[in-house]
């Protein structure tokens, strides 16, 4: 598989994610901003070929689509279940990636480990094919990769 | 016809999400009934009686898969109609969970609007 079939199925199974369970349209950019507080998280994964999934949210967009998602008022929210949705949105991010990239063998999926980071990120790290984009309230980074240091 | 319907998911986000999109999409819901993997379904299933179940595969304890398999080897449970709500959008996958006894299949993402019509066609409504 080529890194461009890789690239764009990443950035499909985002944007369709976004736009379809958290009715979000999101604006691909080339750097994402640094500096945010955000939360973190990370789905591994297991099957013809294994790796992981990091995403990172700015703290503020994450509250504001899980308040949508849940419907629930924002400012009643607990940090808690954002940080649930953070994690749900990871697992079908990694699920939609492989359904498309791998869509003729079984992979299983780990269970999403998300935090939250206590202070700003200055670099958010990790490998693989990585699409960010800005959302209302802040910034999206994911990045997906395959083998030994991604897993 | 109101009907009662159980959400088998490990993901809190995912049950409301389900919950809510199934409350305002129209769906006539006489009850809702939560339970985060396999196991708890089954011990819920022996004092409730559903009417559906929609259930995710990736689950700790007892996963999708051998959930449906054991409604499947109960006498009074394998009536039930399950649909999976899954990210594994792969045909092998779909095959599959069809073949051990899933009436539907769906997956994530999907419109609210696809969750109504896959538990209408399930339950025999018009969609």
């Amino acid at each position: 598989m080529s890194d461009a079939a890789l690239c764009g199925g990443l950035r499909e199974a985002v944007e369709e994610i976004l736009a379809t369970m958290f009715f979000v349209d999101c604006v691909p950019r080339a750097n994402g901003r640094h500096g945010e507080e955000l939360i973190a998280a990370r789905v591994d994964f297991e099957g013809h070929l294994s790796g992981s999934l990091r995403l990172r949210i700015s703290r503020r967009a994450a509250h504001l689509m899980a308040a949508d998602f849940l419907g629930e008022e924002a400012p009643e929210l607990p940090a808690s279940r954002t940080v649930e949705v953070v994690s749900e949105l990871a697992n079908m991010i990694c699920g939609a990636v492989l359904s498309r990239i791998e869509s003729q063998t079984a992979f299983r999926l780990g269970v999403p480990l998300a935090s939250v980071e206590s202070g700003p990120v200055a670099d958010p790290g990790g490998a693989g094919e990585v699409y960010q984009a800005d959302l209302p309230g802040g910034s999206l980074w994911v990045s997906f990769g395959f083998g030994e240091g991604n897993a | 016809m109101a009907y009662r319907v159980l959400i088998v998911d490990d993901s809190p986000a995912m049950r409301a999400f389900v919950r809510r999109v199934i409350q305002f999409s129209g769906f006539d819901l006489a009850a809702c009934y939560e339970a985060s993997n396999g196991q708890e379904a089954l011990d819920l299933l022996r004092h409730e009686w559903v009417d559906a179940i929609l259930t995710d595969i990736n689950m700790p304890g007892m996963d999708g898969e051998e959930f449906l398999l054991r409604l499947s080897q109960d006498d009074v449970f394998r009536s039930i109609p399950a649909i999976v709500i899954s990210t594994d959008a792969t045909h092998h996958r779909r095959e599959r969970l069809l073949a051990m006894g899933a009436r539907g299949y769906l997956s994530k993402p999907f419109v609210p609007e696809a969750l109504r019509a896959e538990l209408e066609s399930t339950l025999g409504e018009p969609a």
